[in-house]
């Protein structure tokens, strides 16, 4: 490992447990003032709580943490604020309902202990923010009216108002394209030059390349690699990051000829949001849907579902038309959908395992008598525990108590259990390890092999490729382009999305 | 290790406040018995308290329920009140005239009282489940509605002069049980049934922990959480005729403390004020808890604002240990998603 005894920001041999689990051992990071860091790392690997112990939301159990000439054992929020590191975190919290100006200038109030406030100075220490940084945006909107790109750039503007001298940027590129990726990075460029230590999470391989001067691999809560990133090859990054060579080779089953379709879609509408969206599905096909985050693509999934208004067009399953706007609907004619966020909607996470296995289509576990009947629900729960593989001891511990792998396959199984015709699966391994992930993959080439057909909907281009026979683009809400298995490859699938 | 957590964080963490409850109830029992035993260990003392705590249980559980979906009924006390007045009015109106045969117009009278309960409680869930109204807000107006409705019709005056063979519900015996106590038990293991173990009980509790995620799963959330209230409504008729039947009046403004003593009572039941937990068990033992506790405060002669004191000490203590609790599950819980 090759520590910089000169570096002016980072941390020293941290150690972070929660509970028994050790989320860092030993970590140490450094970072000079006036260079751009990259902390890659696939989730789980640690990269959070350390950007939470820099942040002083996490107080470390051994460790230091420096900050130009001075060091801490830990830090409060307030400190790591006064001391200058600043997050960036992927929502930006930013305040919807204030305009430009006040998300700019209110931390600026608080950070002075301001207790009232005057229009002209936030306008202008709006103004002056902005400038500073480079950035033309109208500092009298509301924060909810304008796009995903600019909010970012107000979140910089106003982490270099607060005087920032290292600045975190968690993931920054997600919801970007690629032209507002550029812009992006000329501003980091800035703020950069200005003598800022920028540290960039991420685990866009490409982007850190461009961007970063130097990095820092995690991987399980220790420090796998580090070094400058010209010394970096592609392969040696995410071989650090994963730890295995992960084969990513296609795994979706060889479709077979069918003129039968399980879903049909006739030009569903919903303006602006999406519209003339049509495609079809044959029995054992998995479709890819992908787009940059607002294209319109988690809408035009849960409006298959009955969950999102459609104003017009068709929706047929097994050659039925279907009552549109409704899910018990969808669900009678045998869609499923699994939400992108499984903690808040996906999973009951007090209830038990059990319980939330059995939560879609509750009815079905009904004896004659109208009585539930105890004996099934632990036959369907320990089925699928068993055929999902789900790690526990107990099917009636809380489904908070697994792993983020393993409540993802609780969600799975909740609704593979109704035999679904068609299952939609929004972003169905966010946030899961890298194991876990194939072994999703694994479950969803299973049942399509059986018949069962899928929309996959992610921003996870390689899983697309992997996984699924074609692969449709929505862009602002229209289909751009249909990619056919043949055509199917990372370069032309990044370059129609941005 | 993480064997013991689980075991706490599970169906066993109910249990174990549970236990708690149990060792509470046991503890004032033997504190109040000891220090009272010529007053509180008697058995007029506890003939008394029979007939008094099935009222107040049995509006628990109907609180109870609105709670466990995330909710809760303000107008349970309303609702049994204007149940118990509509009976009450035509048993005083039959019975006079006629002075036949009153039972049938006992069963009659009962029976509007309880359709008056179930009505009260449709528009509550109209409101709540259809309407999308705050519960809190939609049955403070709800209690204020028919309380005042309750009153026009009645002139603000209460009916009394019940018939006897109507009394003989709520101060007579049943097998030499109380018979409150017997309504009390049926009506206990009637809701510990629907909750527990059917399909409406499951989907109560899925709803109450995240009720985004059960529209998700599709399982009709707004009837479930209609269910309820309309449940409720029908429980709080129960309670009302019973209060007349043991008092032999019907009043509006009966028992208005009573909302506050069923909330501190479900609560202290280690039900989860933001939904998804509760027991019938826990309830009828909170119950059973504060009724010792006031009978054993009237024995040692305290003054009855001490015994408020007391009451709203207790929910306020109950609250803290639940946030504290609460606190160290998640964190707990955290620590072990990161641990697998």
């Amino acid at each position: 490992m090759s520590t910089v005894l000169t570096s002016e920001y980072g941390v020293e041999n941290i150690v972070k447990s929660f509970g028994g689990a050790k989320a860092l051992s030993g970590v140490s990071l450094s970072v000079q003032s006036g260079e751009v860091h990259c902390i890659a790392g696939e989730n789980g690997s640690g990269k959070s709580t350390l950007i939470k112990i820099m942040s002083g939301v996490h107080a470390p159990d051994s460790g230091l943490i420096r900050l130009g000439e001075r060091t801490f054992t830990e830090l409060s929020p307030r400190e790591a604020v006064q001391e200058g590191v600043q997050v960036i975190f992927q929502d930006f919290s930013l305040l919807p309902n204030l305009t430009v100006a006040e998300n700019i200038a209110l931390p600026t109030y608080i950070l002075r202990k301001s207790r009232f406030l005057s229009k002209a100075e936030t306008k202008d220490i709006a103004a002056k923010a902005l400038e500073l940084i480079g950035v033309d945006i109208d500092i009298n909107a509301p924060v909810a009216e304008i796009s995903i790109a600019s909010k970012q750039l107000i979140a910089i503007a106003r982490a270099t108002n607060l005087g920032v001298k290292m600045l975190f940027m968690d993931e920054p590129t997600t919801a970007l394209t690629r032209k507002e990726i550029k812009r992006l990075f000329e501003v980091v460029e800035q703020v950069r030059s200005r003598g800022v230590a920028t540290v960039f999470v991420s685990h866009k391989i490409d982007e850190i390349q461009e961007i970063c001067n130097t990095i820092t691999v995690l991987r399980n809560g220790e420090v796998v690699a580090d070094g400058l990133m010209k010394d970096f090859k592609r392969d040696a990054i995410s071989n650090a990051m994963t730890g295995i060579n992960v084969s990513e080779t296609r795994i979706a089953p060889e479709l077979k000829k069918s003129e039968k379709k399980v879903i049909d879609v006739k030009n569903l509408t919903t303006k602006p949001t999406f519209s003339d969206i049509s495609f079809s599905i044959a029995p054992g096909e998995i479709l890819g849907v992908t787009g940059l985050l607002g294209s319109g693509r988690t809408e035009l999934a849960e409006a298959i579902f009955g969950q999102y208004p459609v104003n017009s067009g068709e929706i047929h399953v097994d050659g039925k038309k279907i009552q549109l706007n409704s899910s018990s609907q969808a669900l009678k004619a045998g869609i499923g959908y699994v939400p992108p966020d499984r903690l808040t909607q996906g999973l009951f996470l007090d209830q038990s395992i059990l319980r939330n296995l059995v939560a879609v289509d509750v009815d079905q576990y009904k004896s004659s008598g109208g009585r539930l009947s105890k004996k099934r629900l632990a036959e369907v729960g320990d089925r699928w525990i068993k055929d999902l593989r789900i790690k526990t001891k107990n099917p009636l511990n809380p489904v908070s108590s697994l792993s983020g792998g393993n409540q993802q396959r609780v969600v799975l199984a909740k609704w593979l259990a109704m035999n679904p015709h068609l299952m939609i699966l929004n972003g169905p391994t966010v946030g899961v390890d890298i194991g876990s992930k194939r072994e999703i993959l694994e479950i969803i080439r299973d049942r399509a092999q059986e018949g069962m057909a899928f929309i996959v909907v992610s921003d996870d281009i390689p899983e697309l490729i992997q996984i699924c026979h074609r692969v449709i683009v929505i862009k602002n809400g229209h289909i751009s382009k249909e990619f056919s298995e043949a055509e199917l490859n990372e370069e032309v699938l990044y370059k129609e999305l941005s | 290790m993480n064997e013991r957590f689980s075991k706490l964080n599970t169906g066993l963490l109910a249990d174990r406040k549970i236990m708690q409850l149990m060792i509470i109830t046991a503890g004032i029992f033997l504190f109040f018995s000891y220090t009272s035993s010529d007053i509180f260990f008697t058995t007029d003392n506890f003939k008394s308290m029979s007939y008094q705590i099935p009222e107040i249980a049995i509006l628990s559980i109907a609180v109870m329920l609105s709670m466990i979906t995330g909710g809760i009924d303000l107008s349970i006390v309303s609702i049994s009140n204007a149940a118990a007045l509509s009976a009450s009015w035509i048993m005083t109106m039959h019975i006079n005239k006629s002075g036949g045969e009153p039972i049938h117009w006992i069963l009659i009278a009962c029976l509007v009282g309880i359709v008056v309960g179930v009505l009260c409680g449709m528009v509550n869930s109209l409101l709540v489940a259809w309407l999308n109204v705050t519960p809190i807000l939609a049955t403070l107006a709800t209690m204020t509605l028919f309380n005042g409705i309750a009153i026009g019709i009645t002139d603000g005056k209460s009916v009394s002069g019940l018939p006897d063979q109507f009394m003989r519900v709520g101060n007579g015996t049943f097998f030499g049980i109380p018979t409150p106590m017997v309504l009390l038990i049926v009506i206990a293991m009637g809701v510990g049934f629907l909750i527990n173990r059917t399909t409406l009980g499951l989907k109560v509790f899925l709803v109450g922990t995240n009720r985004k995620a059960a529209q998700y799963s599709v399982m009709g959330d707004r009837k479930v959480i209609a269910w309820t209230y309309l449940i409720s409504g029908f429980l709080s008729s129960l309670a009302g005729l019973l209060i007349a039947s043991r008092t032999s009046a019907a009043s509006p403004d009966f028992g208005s403390s009573y909302i506050l003593l069923a909330i501190v009572v479900v609560v202290l039941g280690g039900v989860n004020p933001s939904g998804g937990f509760g027991t019938v068990t826990g309830v009828i033992l909170a119950t059973a808890v504060l009724q010792m506790v006031a009978s054993g405060f009237n024995a040692l002669r305290f003054s009855q604002f001490f015994y408020l004191v007391s009451q709203g000490g207790v929910l306020v203590f109950v609250m803290i240990l639940n946030v504290v609790l609460e606190r160290r599950r998640v964190r707990r819980s955290i620590a072990k998603s990161l641990g697998s």
